[in-house]
């Protein structure tokens, strides 16, 4: 029954020592034989703090006392202390063991013992390091998908040269505001800009001195009006801007006024300087118009009225001729 | 049961000086120093121990607590509990193993809990409990078996009695603040005993107190 037993715990895939109440070794496994390559001959009846360093420090040595004199059990995380009992291969050393330990008291005949247990944990660090660095990688390129679908919705609802809304955000945000407008009771103004003389700049400076203007143009024009109006290249010259409330004509006037006042001028497209006015048309919302297409239709038509005749009146831009 | 303003003293004297070195073998076995407040000690029914009444106490915003736990006997037995909020168990792990959270570290990385981190918080629930229920024995000359200590994550609902206890158990509150590298972290050391085991502590207290003996833990 003896022979059986010390095989048993000969083939535990655990290192186990029992150390009684003057620290010397009473059992040692065949797990602990094989790691450090001593043999129980070498180990059983010797300090354990001989055979095994990690007793040599304080830290151990108290706790192991604190269990063989006060019966308490103790707890080591390989990850705090990494190794407890040094391979006797030191080249394992180098793959960063860890192990954990256990301390606990046991008793025979009132005769108090310590019974060490040291589990290999290695693998399940290496694997927990591996899960780690797996989801780090996941999160990334979760993060990188992310990313590319905002740039691809940004792309797709904004012009790429401006920056500003495209046509379809333009929609969606005009039909929006008309719907809360209707709500709420008040009015909302579309204002129509068109730059005048822009495709002579473009054939005597060329295309690309062109999309320069245009992009300086919807700077000034962003710069000019409030943080909630939207302003839209709706195509080309043409830019639209959306007041969401405004009281009457005169303040969507005003607004206008403004842009123009920001937009009419002098233009440096690197080096050279240009001149240049814009033409603006205004309708109301719900008065000029009831749905998004008669309300842009007036705007445009407005829009044509100030470039014909518009700088005859003080270029105050202008709302459509009532039908 | 309440506590006299002298039992209090003396309770919060004996436990200082448990967490007192609970702190310094901590200490040593992280590589920095770590500082453990005076606990503030407070003895109430399981009834007395709401939800509410928890969460105040430990201090967590989610509603989840890391509980270090072990079990003590013999003639003199109970249960005792190192509870911080589970917010905060990540950055102590983390600077008890000298790693840093970046803050551009990942939401997996400032929150989850690997099976190592949980064997951290065992050690550490180990080395602050082991002497404050070691003095324990020691102060009522008795010899105690304890078990292995055990981590659990749990949840307390602002609804629900926390089911940490059973009814006719008293609960002796150790709240404390461990500091390390100017992170401070709520920790609170729950003792809980029978009727039977807190009547024998506190008889225990009223004899050093009324015969004014000089009190050596």
């Amino acid at each position: 029954m003896q022979s059986l037993f010390n095989c048993l715990l000969d083939s535990l895939a655990q290192g186990i020592i029992l150390v009684e109440k003057e620290s010397r070794v009473v059992v040692w496994n065949g797990w602990m034989e094989r790691l450090t390559g001593l043999t129980k001959t070498e180990t059983i009846g010797k300090p354990v703090a001989q055979v095994c360093s990690s007793f040599a420090e304080p830290q151990f040595q108290h706790r192991l006392t604190d269990t063989i004199v006060n019966g308490q059990n103790c707890f080591f995380a390989g990850i705090l202390h990494k190794t407890f009992v040094i391979p006797r291969d030191l080249e394992n050393l180098q793959e960063a063991k860890r192990q954990n330990m256990q301390i606990e008291p046991v008793y025979c005949q009132d005769e108090p013992f310590a019974l060490i247990q040291i589990t290999d944990v290695t693998v399940q660090h290496r694997q927990i390091r591996c899960l780690q660095n797996l989801i780090k990688e996941l999160e990334i390129n979760v993060q990188a998908v992310k990313e590319a679908e905002e740039s691809a919705r940004h792309k797709a609802l904004h012009d790429p040269l401006t920056g500003l809304y495209n046509r379809y955000l333009f929609y969606d945000h005009l039909e929006y505001l008309m719907a809360k407008a209707n709500r709420e009771g008040c009015q909302l103004a579309v204002l129509f800009i068109d730059l005048d003389g822009f495709k002579a700049i473009n054939d005597t400076y060329g295309h690309i001195m062109g999309d320069v203007l245009l992009k300086e143009f919807a700077v000034r024009l962003k710069q000019t009006v409030r943080q909630t109006d939207i302003v839209a290249r709706f195509g080309g010259d043409e830019f639209i801007v959306i007041l969401p409330t405004v009281c009457d004509l005169s303040e969507a006037n005003y607004v206008g006024q403004k842009i123009r006042k920001a937009v009419d001028g002098e233009f440096d497209l690197r080096g050279k300087t240009v001149n240049i006015t814009a033409s603006i048309g205004i309708s109301l919302y719900p008065s000029d118009a009831g749905n998004v297409e008669d309300l842009l239709n007036k705007a445009d038509r407005a829009m044509y009225v100030d470039k014909k005749f518009g700088k005859k009146y003080n270029h105050n831009p202008i709302n459509p001729i009532k039908e | 049961m309440m506590l006299s303003e002298m039992q209090r003293d003396a309770l919060t004297e004996f436990f200082n000086i448990c967490v007192g070195r609970a702190a310094s073998i901590l200490s040593e076995v992280v590589g920095r120093k770590i500082k453990l407040s005076v606990p503030a000690i407070d003895l109430l029914s399981a009834d007395d121990i709401t939800a509410s009444y928890f969460s105040s106490c430990i201090d967590s915003s989610s509603g989840h607590i890391m509980s270090s736990s072990l079990q003590f006997g013999q003639e003199y037995n109970g249960k005792a509990f190192l509870l911080f909020p589970a917010e905060q168990a990540k950055l102590l792990v983390s600077l008890c193993l000298n790693e840093t959270i970046s803050d551009g570290a990942t939401a997996y990385d400032k929150n989850e809990l690997l099976d190592t981190d949980f064997d951290v918080v065992k050690e550490i629930g180990n080395i602050i409990l082991n002497p404050v229920v070691g003095g324990l024995g020691n102060l009522l000359a008795t010899k105690l078996i304890y078990s292995l200590p055990e981590v659990e994550m749990l949840f307390v609902s602002a609804d629900k009695q926390t089911g940490l206890l059973q009814k006719n158990i008293y609960a002796l509150m150790l709240k404390t603040l461990f500091s390390i590298a100017d992170t401070q972290f709520c920790g609170t050391i729950l003792i809980a005993l029978g009727m039977d085991s807190v009547s024998r502590l506190i008889a225990k207290i009223d004899d050093m107190v009324e015969s004014n003996d000089a009190v050596t833990f």
